[in-house]
């Protein structure tokens, strides 16, 4: 069995599954914030809430998809890298740990970035009539 | 045999993603957006305006995109390629959408500023 796509099918279902656990307990706390800081005004929250959990959910599967890629592991002789072909379940364990360590990092930092963005945005203000 | 799945589901996957991006896009950015709009036929008509264009232009960019497979010899090549181009265009449409989240808005109090989104034939 090639090592590569048990480490495939073992890395995209948890990554999946952890974004969207995020996606969804943000979700729920954004709205407060939003209500709170749009004055109650349902309509425009949940829409905001909803365009930000997008952005959320399309940069977290981006990165997953794109750091899923295993062409071997880096091994050092000598100081200098090598990559050495993966044939083992040690090393697939160890290439897993890996991916699924960075990838939750990213996600980490992601929901900073989703703090940064429901704090900083802004919706279109009414236009007020000079008397 | 291998390049044409490739292809295949490249293609049902990108796209796919591409316009459901952008009937959640077309149906939150009429409150967003238009929230504050008085005329309520010309929110809808800018909105529809958005929604044509992000689906033109990003259907264009995975099309585009196709062009840049290697050569897969192996199914384990096809799921890599799957994935990282779905990975390229899923992380370029984020970014994208998170800038216009910031940008859109401004565009939109200028238009509201100068009365621009107002329907001048019709009498209030």
């Amino acid at each position: 069995m090639n090592y590569h796509i048990i480490a495939y099918s073992i890395y995209l279902p948890v990554t999946f599954a952890l974004s969207i656990w995020i996606a969804k307990s943000l979700h729920k706390n954004t709205r407060a914030f939003l209500l709170e800081k749009f004055n109650a005004r349902e309509e425009l929250a949940s829409a905001t809430n909803n365009l930000i959990q997008t952005g959320f959910y399309l940069i977290a599967l981006g990165f997953s998809f794109m750091h899923m890629r295993i062409e071997g592991k880096l091994e050092y002789e000598n100081g200098i890298g090598k990559w050495v072909q993966m044939n083992g379940s040690k090393e697939t364990i160890e290439t897993l740990a890996s991916k699924l360590g960075s990838f939750t990092l990213v996600l980490g930092l992601l929901l900073f970035l989703n703090f940064f963005v429901m704090i900083m945005i802004q919706s279109p203000k009414k236009v007020e009539k000079k008397v | 045999m291998y390049t044409i799945t490739a292809y295949l589901i490249y293609l049902t996957c990108s796209l796919i993603t591409v316009f459901i991006v952008g009937k959640n896009l077309h149906s939150n950015g009429l409150n967003y957006l238009f929230g504050e709009c008085p005329d309520e036929a010309m929110s809808n008509s800018a909105n529809n305006f958005l929604y044509v264009g992000y689906c033109l232009l990003n259907s264009a960019f995975a099309l585009f995109f196709l062009e840049t497979t290697p050569q897969l010899i192996n199914s384990a090549q096809v799921v890599e390629f799957i994935s990282a181009s779905q990975g390229i265009i899923f992380l370029s449409l984020g970014i994208l959408h998170i800038l216009n989240l910031f940008i859109a808005p401004k565009i939109i109090n200028q238009l509201l500023k100068k009365k621009l989104l107002t329907n001048k034939n019709q009498k209030s």
